[in-house]
C-alpha cells in the first residue's frame, strides 16, 4: 500500500522537475540536445503516473470482480466500450 | 554544465529506481489477475479488454503529442486499426459465453453450447494477450 503510493509520489515529483527544467531559464546555454533530452523525460514522467493510476484501477476492478465471485456486468463492458471508442477516435483523428 | 549532468544522473537514476521497486502496475500484472486459473473465462477477457483500453488511451496521449515522432504516430495507428476490431471480437465472444451460462443456469441452454463458446473465447483470449503484449512494447509500457 505504501510503496505504490511512494511511486507515485516519486514519478509526480520527478515529472515536475523535469518539466520545470524543461521549460526554465536555467537550460537555457544548454546545447539542442540537452534540452530534446530534458523534454523528452519530462514527457515520459508525466505520461507514466496516469497510465500506472489508470492500470492499478484496472486492476482494482478486475479483483473486485474476482472477490464478488461474479462475471463483468453489461454495463462494466460497456464502460470499457466507451473509454475504446475515444481512444481510438483521438487516434485516428491525429496526425 | 556539471550540476546539470548531476541533476539529469540523479533523475534518471530515481527514474530507474522507482520503476525497478516493482511497485508499479503493470499490463502483464493486470492480465495475470484477471486470468488466473480460478477466475472466470469472461473476467480474464475483462482484464484483458480494460488493460487495452488504458494503453489505447495512452497512446492517444502520444499521438496527440506535437513532440511524438510521426514514425511512432504512424505505427499507432496502423496498429490500432488492425487491434481494435479484433479485441471487439474479444468483448463479443465473452458476452456470448455470459449469455450461454445464464441461459444453462436457466435451464434453457445446453452445456455443449457453453462449452462451445467458452472454447472459442479462450482462443480471443490468446490472440487479445498477444495484441496487448505487441502493443505493450509498440509504446513502450
Amino acid at each position: 500500500m505504501l510503496l505504490p503510493l511512494l511511486s507515485a509520489v516519486g514519478w509526480n515529483a520527478l515529472s515536475m522537475i523535469a518539466s520545470i527544467m524543461a521549460k526554465s531559464n536555467f537550460i537555457k546555454g544548454l546545447p539542442e540536445v540537452g534540452r530534446r533530452i530534458l523534454s523528452t523525460l519530462a514527457a515520459i514522467f508525466s505520461r507514466v503516473g496516469p497510465t500506472d493510476d489508470a492500470l492499478t484501477a484496472m486492476l482494482e476492478h478486475v479483483r473486485t470482480i474476482e472477490e464478488e465471485q461474479r462475471a463483468p456486468t453489461e454495463a462494466e463492458w460497456a464502460a470499457l466500450d466507451a473509454r475504446i471508442d475515444a481512444a481510438q477516435a483521438r487516434i485516428d483523428a491525429a496526425g | 554544465m556539471l550540476l546539470l549532468r548531476r541533476l539529469l544522473a540523479a533523475i534518471c537514476v530515481a527514474a530507474f529506481v522507482s520503476v525497478g521497486s516493482g511497485c508499479v502496475t503493470s499490463p502483464a500484472k493486470v492480465i495475470k489477475e484477471a486470468c488466473d486459473p480460478g477466475s472466470l473465462v469472461e473476467v480474464c477477457a475483462f482484464g484483458i479488454y480494460g488493460t487495452y483500453a488504458v494503453l489505447l488511451e495512452q497512446s492517444a496521449d502520444l499521438v496527440e503529442d506535437p513532440n511524438t515522432d510521426p514514425v511512432v504516430v504512424g505505427a499507432i495507428k496502423r496498429f490500432t486499426q488492425h487491434s481494435t476490431p479484433t479485441m471487439k471480437l474479444l468483448r463479443d465472444s465473452a458476452l456470448e459465453v455470459e449469455k450461454a451460462r445464464k441461459a444453462y443456469a436457466a435451464g434453457t441452454g445446453t452445456v455443449e453450447k457453453l462449452v462451445i463458446v467458452s472454447r472459442e473465447l479462450t482462443g480471443w483470449i490468446a490472440k487479445g494477450t498477444s495484441i496487448v503484449d505487441r502493443f505493450r512494447k509498440l509504446i513502450g509500457k
